[in-house]
């Protein structure tokens, strides 16, 4: 019996024949189940949603969405909570934004797979680089990155550099990828990607 | 060069034509491997879609799309229909 993940069962689909596959044959225990499609036609995922935090308490976010609906997060030991970087539950702050992806419990809590908080993916223009601060300019008008000692630079599918040299140079257009600070609005930088 | 990837697939005439049937038009995953990059896709958006997968393989060099198609489990999920999108 051939086992298979589920990269290889898409590969050797793609680039195989028209035809049926067999669930069986190809060593999944459990028959195939699309993982999406679950929510009202038209709707959006019911297992990914993004609002702000109002208050954490014992595991749990409490949020409100874009609506101002209420929104409960349950986050626990097999989630991943991204702050910038990989961190924990001790730093989700009220006033924090997020968007989460996991599964609905039955009480309509969306228990968190992977949240990230605060993240920001902008495409910039940079104008001045000097010590950890980098000043650009996106679609928005100008802003203000910092350089922290977890930013990475990134080509193409290259390994993640801690060698900014390259990239972080004014008149360079790039993508970062970084948490904004609420009080003052400057990005923190996690990712200058080409 | 995911750009360039991402660019083949969606100019492609197979892209257009289950696009409006995509959960999302950001691909759930995507992965580069013998210098071919697989774009992978849920479909299930609207009440008259196939609930299931789109899968493209790009050359990574030139983004030109090699092969596309889709998989739609039947009813028991004991099996998966293997579709061409590329006619």
């Amino acid at each position: 019996m051939i086992n298979m993940n589920r990269r290889q069962l898409l590969k050797t689909s793609v680039l195989g024949g028209a035809g049926t596959l067999s669930a069986a044959a190809l060593g999944f225990a459990q028959p195939f189940q699309p993982t999406q499609g679950q929510g009202e036609p038209g709707g959006l995922s019911p297992n990914f949603a993004h609002g702000l935090v109002q208050a954490v308490e014992k595991g749990i976010i409490i949020a409100v969405d874009e609506d101002r609906a209420p929104l409960r997060v349950a986050v626990n030991d097999g989630s991943r909570v991204w702050k910038g970087v990989d961190t924990t539950f001790d730093d989700v702050q009220p006033g924090d934004f997020f968007y989460v992806r996991g599964t609905r419990a039955d009480d309509g809590t969306l228990v968190a797979e992977t949240i990230w908080l605060n993240i920001v993916n902008l495409t910039i223009e940079i104008q001045n680089v000097s010590d950890d601060r980098m000043d650009f300019v996106d679609h928005n008008g100008t802003g203000v990155g910092r350089l922290m000692p977890y930013t990475v630079a990134v080509h193409d599918l290259a390994p993640p550099s801690r060698d900014l040299s390259t990239l972080a140079v004014a008149g360079r257009y790039v993508q970062i990828v970084g948490t904004v600070q609420p009080d003052t609005g400057e990005i923190h930088i996690s990712r200058i990607i080409a | 060069m995911l750009r360039r990837v991402m660019g083949g697939v969606k100019r492609s005439p197979a892209y257009r034509r289950i696009c409006g049937g995509l959960t999302s038009r950001c691909p759930a995953d995507a992965w580069l491997e013998d210098d071919l990059c697989f774009v992978h896709f849920h479909m299930g958006q609207g009440p008259d879609t196939e609930h299931g997968w789109a899968v493209f393989a790009v050359r990574a060099d030139d983004g030109q799309l090699v092969a596309a198609k889709k998989l739609i489990p039947d009813k028991t999920g004991q099996e998966v229909v293997v579709s061409e999108l590329l006619t």
